[in-house]
């Protein structure tokens, strides 16, 4: 299942290290993402909210989103380098792209039936930074692009997509 | 320090036995823990230095002490953490074992897993950084001690997903098994010296917290 090794140029190299440091620049944001989202969660005013079980459900697939980046890319920098791993590495970003658009839609819903000032204040932090994170998606999506190539990118992620899609090829049994 | 001269100086890089044939780095071990895997960049092998695991003699030190070790154990947990959930995506993509009984619970703790390492470390830096929010003993005993809860969920459901595992993933199945048992070490160190810092205040505030643990994660 590892696929044919695939080895890399340095240029690859260096665009999949530039990646990596992008992964790492971004981490204190993850963590303080996931920090204020507990902190939302423990919040008498905000554990019971409306929202608040999806939100948390959204948080911790961004954190696996995330993860799974950079757990790839220290997978790549082995001989399991490969075109599998290539749709690993698109997946796991996609999932953090995905969910951090439910946490933000969550944390809107979750924010409407919420009234005490303290718990507005970390709805708002969580604004913030989730801001912050569309940044950072945006800057890692570059990185990923210079690594595999524009065209590349596109295609794998077109393939990550069809292999979760409904195929379009169902046969007519009324005839 | 043994450092990893793979890609540079400033680069760490993921050492494990299986790969130690086909790449030249060096091996770290923990003689405390046994490990075989590590990685290492600059700033963990000082984070590794610095730490001490255990803090008999109460100092003025004694909270930095113990944050720094507990953000220090979940470190080194950290790579095991992020190859698991790469390995775990991977296995939506394999035709044998994506729709398997397990792997949807089995990814689920894996993602709950990872988010209670970042919250912790989160929470212990906003705690460094002087921010003042009420409920930092609260969240730390929680997030510590949900990761435990995630941990248990994660051999089960594991094993169950890999079941009928055609030879060719036995390698990834192998290796997620090992990571998944260092995680679930540094879960349950990250959450004595929790325990040792906070002492009977522990038993106090998880009465407390169980409340919300109570809450369905799905």
């Amino acid at each position: 299942m590892l696929g044919q090794p695939q080895s890399m140029n340095k240029i690859e190299r260096q665009r999949l290290l530039d990646w990596w440091n992008t992964m790492e620049a971004a981490r204190p944001m993850v963590r303080k993402l996931m920090s204020l989202t507990t902190e939302l969660r423990l919040h008498p005013n905000s554990s019971h909210a409306d929202g608040m079980i999806l939100f948390y459900r959204a948080a911790s697939e961004v954190s696996y989103g995330y993860a799974g980046v950079r757990g790839c890319i220290r997978r790549a920098f082995t001989n399991e380098y490969a075109e599998p791993l290539r749709l690993n590495m698109v997946k796991c970003h996609s999932f953090a792209e995905r969910f951090s658009v439910d946490m933000k839609v969550l944390l809107e819903r979750v924010s409407q039936q919420i009234s005490d000032p303290e718990a507005l204040n970390i709805v708002q932090r969580l604004r913030e930074i989730l801001a912050e994170n569309d940044e950072w998606l945006k800057e890692i999506k570059q990185r990923a692009d210079a690594f595999f190539g524009k065209e590349t990118f596109h295609t794998l992620q077109q393939k990550v997509q069809e292999a979760v899609t409904l195929p379009n090829n169902r046969k007519r049994t009324d005839a | 320090m043994e450092m990893s001269a793979f890609f540079g100086e400033h680069f760490f890089y993921f050492n494990c036995f299986h790969f130690v044939q086909n790449i030249n780095f060096a091996l770290k071990k923990y003689n405390g823990y046994g490990y075989d895997f590590v990685f290492i960049n600059e700033r963990e092998c000082k984070e590794n230095k610095r730490m001490t695991y255990s803090f008999r003699n109460q100092t003025d030190y004694h909270w930095n002490a113990y944050l720094d070790a507990i953000d220090a154990v979940l470190e080194r947990g950290m790579a095991a953490k992020e190859v698991v959930c790469s390995i775990t995506t991977g296995f939506r993509s394999t035709p044998s074992l994506r729709t398997k009984p397990g792997l949807n619970p089995y990814h689920a703790s894996v993602a709950d897993v990872g988010y209670g390492f970042d919250a912790v470390q989160g929470t212990i830096k906003r705690m460094r950084e002087g921010e003042n929010f009420s409920l930092a003993l609260e969240m730390l005993v929680f997030d510590l001690d949900t990761l435990t809860i995630s941990e248990q969920q994660l051999s089960p459901n594991f094993e169950l997903a890999v079941r009928e595992a055609p030879l060719d993933m036995s390698y990834l199945v192998n290796l997620s098994r090992q990571l998944n048992r260092q995680i679930g070490q540094m879960i349950r160190e990250a959450n004595r010296l929790g325990q040792e810092l906070l002492s009977d205040q522990w038993d106090e505030i998880h009465a407390r917290i169980e409340n919300v643990q109570a809450i369905p994660r799905l």
